[in-house]
Parts: structure tokens; sequence; C-alpha cells
């Protein structure tokens, strides 16, 4: 079975929106003030170079992520490289649970135990593994249109009903050092886009990766580019400096005339909605990878012991918020920075300097090579 | 012919059976509540009972329900006394709490253990509470604030109480029943008084009663009643309190508590018993009242230690009058049965005056987790 374009667009999508809505402009905020909106419209540059790198080794390798990475780096380094990026898939995906954890316990449902959100949520993620990739892109069909129209849709509302422009003021006063960084930021979330190594090449034609990912990035920009306008709009930049999801508060103060309000209960059901995917793809990750590294049959049955590790991981990486928000500031760029792009762009390098592969120009991508059915 | 037989029998079973043993409805009336108290000799049984009102009358000026008294030799003979004064039959069961008077709490309940555990309409999950400078009845003719009967909203009051503010832990019947035939754990039940107000009398939950062999010995203030919580034996959850603020002594942080287990286990030393009890707590920054940014990993290390410190003190508060009282509210001679039996055995019939010398070894540890929609401290402008 293969993805459709518009199958792989949704999953990029889900990747890489519902926890960037929440976490960078909260990120942002902190680093450019009433300009951060400034630091997602500088991405727009980079973000297509990343993806035109990523586009570029998918379509000099002739296998998909992490077998071109013995392609490119020889057998025993890539083996080496491609087992590091298990541990990594599984921290991405551990730490996107607990943010999950940590927004339903503060905002939420602050009573129900954390063993319920995370039983749930890895529940429904191992289902969609076991049961294969293609049910999981499936459900991102519905989930992301809906998702998408709708966060924009609130927004609008609650821009509108605490319409402050000038506190977007003064307009780009901000340092150069600054506004790199926080595009730096900016580029390390949207490196989450790094699956599409392997996704490619569960599409028909793996060349047309490069155009579904610039949609991605031509609908991913005005969103998160929106919810950080709303912010300091709405709440004003000293106020959001202090909250923990500046986002959610803002959509709190959405109300259309006197009666409609509460709405942000339905934007947490389609948030959850989001952060399954952005779970499930990670953890997909982790367990194909080991598939491949490790030349197993399947890559299903890797999916109940590695649920263990998340589930516990995600427990016992931070203490409290404070660990969270000091994770989600400083290591977890730093890991998406190292292993999302720059490893990658040491693969870009040396396949710069490779052939194109014999099935690059064909429309299909050659049986012999292409990845397992999923 | 058998199937025409089978359907008159039960056309007869379904004409003859439903209403065997059952009351009028119109004929009834709903207790609420109904509780005992002991004067002169006598036992006064007080009950609350709900006036039914048409949906037309509803929300009326008037009180929904009305309490009634009688006297009598014994408590269910006062019970059946309040048949003279109404005559629709009361449904017991129907009833969620009991309350004891303070005078009947300070006397002999051997007086009334027997009627609440054999009584088959006393349903034995209900709450029980002890009224203290006020008598059974004064409180169920307080109206509540906000509900319509008293009886429910002293139950209610339990609950809210628990999982906001954390202090009294409620108890049932069927727990009371067991804490006073078992050998090495005693009672504690909270208390109910009326506040005297401007708005007229309202109902106030305040300390707990201590129980010993038959009768109420003392009470447990609001600290020692949430040292006493601290030391139950299931998992709690809910709670509010507060420690000094780091380097502002005078000035507080307001912490809340997500859910606290104690492990409590026996160690014997020579002569000597040693309880060691485990706290681990874990809750979330709720409140500062003063200015000062405490969101740093350093500062919360610090309040993780001021909040083990004030649970210490509350749990020593508790452990320090219950030892006082020479009642072992927490079960310590229970625990020591269960796990050394051989030992009980020796120790069982001096325990009253052995658990007096029993050393607590507590161990406390509270982990902040969670500070809501904020991050930082609300910072004023320089």
């Amino acid at each position: 079975m293969k993805l459709t374009h518009y199958q792989l667009f949704c999953l990029l999508m889900i990747l890489v929106a519902p926890v960037a809505f929440l976490e960078t402009p909260h990120t942002l905020v902190h680093v450019l003030y009433a300009n951060s909106w400034l630091g997602i419209l500088t991405a727009i540059i980079p973000g297509l170079l990343l993806i035109g790198m990523y586009q570029y080794i998918i379509t000099k390798s002739s296998r998909p992520f992490p077998l071109m990475l013995d392609e490119h780096l020889g057998k025993a380094m890539g083996r080496i490289i491609g087992m590091i990026y298990i541990p990594v898939f599984i921290i991405v995906c551990s730490y996107t649970l607990r943010l999950f954890i940590e927004f339903m316990k503060m905002i939420v449902l602050p009573a129900t135990p954390i063993s319920i959100f995370i039983g749930v949520l890895l529940l429904v993620s191992f289902a969609a593994i076991k049961t294969g990739l293609v049910n999981l892109a499936r459900v991102v069909e519905i989930g992301v249109p809906i998702g998408y129209m709708f966060s924009v849709a609130i927004l609008l509302v609650a821009l509108f009903c605490n319409y402050h422009p000038e506190r977007l003021l003064p307009l780009g006063y901000i340092n150069y050092w600054s506004l790199g960084l926080a595009t730096a930021i900016n580029i390390s979330f949207l490196s989450k886009l790094m699956p599409v190594l392997t996704l490619a090449y569960f599409l028909d034609k793996k060349q047309q990766a490069g155009s579904i990912q610039r949609w991605v990035l031509a609908l991913f920009i005005p969103l998160i580019t929106l919810a950080s306008i709303t912010i300091i709009i709405t709440r004003g930049i000293i106020p959001a400096l202090t909250m923990t999801f500046p986002t959610f508060a803002t959509i709190r103060l959405a109300r259309i005339g006197a009666f409609i309000q509460n709405m942000d209960i339905v934007l947490v059901a389609i948030w959850i909605l989001g952060i399954f995917g952005a779970v499930t793809i990670p953890w997909f990750m982790a367990c194909y990878v080991t598939q491949q590294i490790f030349a197993l049959k399947d890559y299903r049955f890797i999916a109940a012991p590695s649920a263990l590790i998340i589930g516990y991981l995600s427990i016992i990486i931070c203490r409290n918020n404070l660990e969270v928000v000091i994770w989600s500031r400083t290591l977890i760029p730093w890991v998406y920075g190292l292993f999302f792009i720059a490893i990658p762009f040491i693969i870009f390098v040396i396949t710069l300097f490779k052939p194109y592969p014999l099935d690059a120009g064909s429309d299909t991508a050659n049986p012999d090579t292409e990845a397992p059915p999923v | 012919m058998k199937k025409h037989c089978l359907i008159m029998a039960m056309l007869l079973l379904a004409v003859t059976a439903a209403g065997c043993g059952t009351t009028e409805i119109n004929k009834s009336s709903i207790p609420l509540g109904f509780g005992a108290d002991f004067k002169n000799n006598q036992v006064i049984f007080t009950t609350q009972l709900a006036i039914p009102t048409s949906p037309e009358k509803n929300g009326g000026g008037g009180p929904q329900f009305i309490a009634q008294s009688a006297t009598g030799a014994t408590v269910a003979e006062a019970a059946r006394r309040i048949s003279l004064t109404s005559s629709q039959y009361p449904l017991w069961s129907h009833s969620s709490l009991m309350l004891w008077g303070e005078g009947l709490a300070q006397s002999d309940l051997s007086q009334f253990m027997d009627f609440v555990s054999r009584n088959r309409f006393v349903r034995k999950n209900i709450q029980v509470v002890v009224t203290h400078k006020a008598s059974v009845e004064e409180i169920f003719n307080t109206k509540p604030i906000a509900t319509p009967y008293t009886a429910t909203a002293i139950t209610d009051l339990l609950q809210t109480q628990e999982t906001q503010l954390g202090i009294y832990t409620p108890i049932t019947l069927i727990q009371v029943i067991e804490r006073f035939a078992e050998p090495g754990i005693e009672p504690v039940i909270p208390i109910i008084t009326v506040k005297k107000a401007a708005q007229g009398n309202q109902l106030l939950l305040e300390h707990m009663a201590v129980f010993r062999d038959r009768r109420m010995v003392g009470i447990l203030t609001e600290k020692e009643s949430r040292g006493y919580r601290f030391l139950s034996p299931r998992m709690i959850e809910g709670g509010l309190f507060t420690v000094p603020f780091p380097g502002q002594p005078d000035k507080k942080v307001t912490l809340e508590m997500s859910r606290s287990q104690a492990k409590i286990k026996p160690l014997i030393q020579g002569q000597n018993i040693v309880i060691r009890i485990e706290i681990s707590a874990e809750g979330n920054f709720y409140e500062q009242n003063s200015s000062g940014d405490l969101f740093t990993l350093t500062t919360f290390k610090k309040l993780e230690k001021l909040a083990d410190q004030e649970i210490t003190s509350e749990i020593n508060a508790a452990i320090s009058k219950a030892q006082s009282l020479n009642s072992d509210i927490f079960g310590w001679g229970k625990l020591i049965r269960q796990t050394d039996p051989e030992l009980w055995k020796q120790i069982g019939p001096e325990w009253p005056q052995r658990f007096t010398d029993v050393q607590p070894e507590i161990t406390v540890k509270y982990q902040l987790r969670r500070s809501y929609l904020r991050d930082k401290s609300f910072v004023f402008r320089e």
C-alpha cells in the first residue's frame, strides 16, 4: 500500500503543527517580545532551504532513511548513526507526550491522573502503529483540514474580540542576534519534517515530496504567525511572557456575541487529535528504524515494548513543568538541530558529490529498493 | 394448556406481588438525616424530614424540611416515638447522615452502637458527624446556604472541604463500627457546629472528635486534623496548605496537594516500638502573596523542603495529640496485629499504655509538579 500526496501532506502537517502551535509562539515571545511573529516570517527562506535539502537527499538516495545512512556513510557508520536515531525518536515521542500531559493537567483536567492520559494516548497510538501507517494517514486526512480551519477561525475570533494592534509596537525594533536565534528556534521546530526522508518513499513518486513539503511550509508559517500575532495583540507582551501556554490562554478569550464562549474545549479536542499524530509518527519512526537497522521482518511488534519505554520516559523526563519549559527552550531545539538538521546536512553534503541513483528519474520507486508496505 | 397456565400464574404474581411489603409513598416521609443525643438519662432522637413541595411552590421562601424530635429510654423507642407526632412512615434507609450529639458522644456509646449496627433500616455507608456546642435539633433546624436540606448540605460540606482544603477526613458508619469493634484502632469523627452570623446561623465544620473505648475523649484541631489525614492508609487527593515565602517568613506561598500516600511500617527495636512513616506527596504551586520570582529550580527545591517541614509538623501535632489522649486513632496497633500477631499477643492487652511511648520516624517527600496558567511569578512594573 502507498500513501497519497494528500496523506503525506497531512502526516507532515500533523507532525509539525500541533506542538508548534502551542510551543513556538511561547518560545519566540521570550526572544523577540512584540516582534516574535517576525521570527516566524524570517524562517520562510531557511525553511525552504531545509526542505530543499531533504528533497535533494531523497532524490539522491535509492533507499529510505535509515538505510540511506548505509548508502552514504558506509554500512558500519550508517548502522551506528541509525541506532542513535532510535532513542532520539523515542525521546521526541516521550517529550511530546509529556507536553500533552502538562497541558491537560494544568489547563483542562487537573484532577485526572496522568496515567489515564498516558494510557489512553499510548493505546490509540499503539493501535495506529499495529494496524499500519495508512490507517493513521486516513485519520489525519480528516483531522488536519478540520483542525487547521478551526484553529485559524478561533484565532481570528479571539483576535477581533480583543483587538489592540498597538501592542505590536515598536515594529521591527529588534537586534539581529535575537532575530537569528528566533529563526533558528523556528527552524528547529520545522525540522520535525525530517521523517519525510522515510515517508517520501511510500509515495508513488518520491520526487513530489518536495512540493508537498513546500505546501506544509506554506500553511505552517501563516498558522504560527497568526497565533503569535494574536497572542501579542490580545494578551500583551508582559502577560504572554509569564504564561505557560499563551496560545491557549489567548484562545480562551474567544467569544461570539455574548452567548457563544468557552470554545476552547473544541480546540482542545482537535488538539488532542493533533498530538495523537505528533506522538504516533516519531513512534512509528522509532519502530521502523529499529526494523531496518536490525533487519527485522516487521516493525509492528516493536510498538508494544517501546510503549512501556515511551510511557515511563514521559514521566521521568521532567520532575515538574519548570523542567518541561527548560527542555522545550534548551534541550529539544538542540536535539532537533543536531539530529534533524546537522546530520541530514552532512548527508546532503556527501550526496552533492554522488551521482543520481538509477531510479531517480523514474515515476515509481524501484521495487527492489522501495520501503516495505505500510 | 401449559402456556396458558404459565401466563395466568405470571399475571397473578404481577398483581399480588407488587404491593407486598411496600409502603405507599403518600403515607411515607423521607428522613434526610437523623441523630441522637443523651440528656437526663434519656435518649433524644431527632430526624430531619423533607417537606414535599409541588413544582409550582418550589423555590418558595420557607424551609423545605422539618426537624422532629422524641425522647425515650432507648434509641429505638425514641425513634418510634416520632410516630406520636408524625402520621407518615419514615423511610430510614433514605438517610445520608447520622449526627451524634455531644452528650451522647461523651457518655457511654454502648447504648447506641448496638442499635445502629443491628438495625436493617440504617444504611451503613452514611456519614457520621458529631455535634459540638449545638444540639442535634439545632443543627437540623439550621437552614444551609444555597441548598435546601441541612443533612445533604453537611455530607456535601464533608466531601467538598476534603478536595478543596483537605482538613477533615469524612468517616462512614461502617468504618466507625469497625473501629469500635476492632482492637488497635479508635475512631475519629468530624465535628459540626453552628456559627452565629449576621444572616442567621450557619453550619461550620470545625475540629474532629477523638474517641477512646466507648466515649469521646478530646478533639483534634485543624492542624492536627490535617496531620491525621496525611496518615490515612488510603491515597488522599486534594487539599491546600501554605508554607512561608522563602526569605520572607511573614509572607506565604499556597501549595496544592494533588495526592499523598503514606507508607506506615512498625519496627520493633528491643523493647521499643518505632513506627516508620514515609509520605510521598505531590502537588502544584497555587499562589504567592508577595512579589519575587519563585520559578527557578532552586526555589522550587526550597519550596519542596518547606512543604516537607510543614507536613511533618502537622503529622507530629496529630501524633502528639493522639498520644496525649491515649487514643490510637491511626490504627498502629491494628498494623502490628496484622504484621506480627505473636508480638500483638504480648503487647495487645497493654497497647493503650504502649501507644503513648511509640516513637514515630517521619520522612516526607513532597514534589512540586505544576503551576497552572503561569510559569513565572507576577511581576509589577519597576
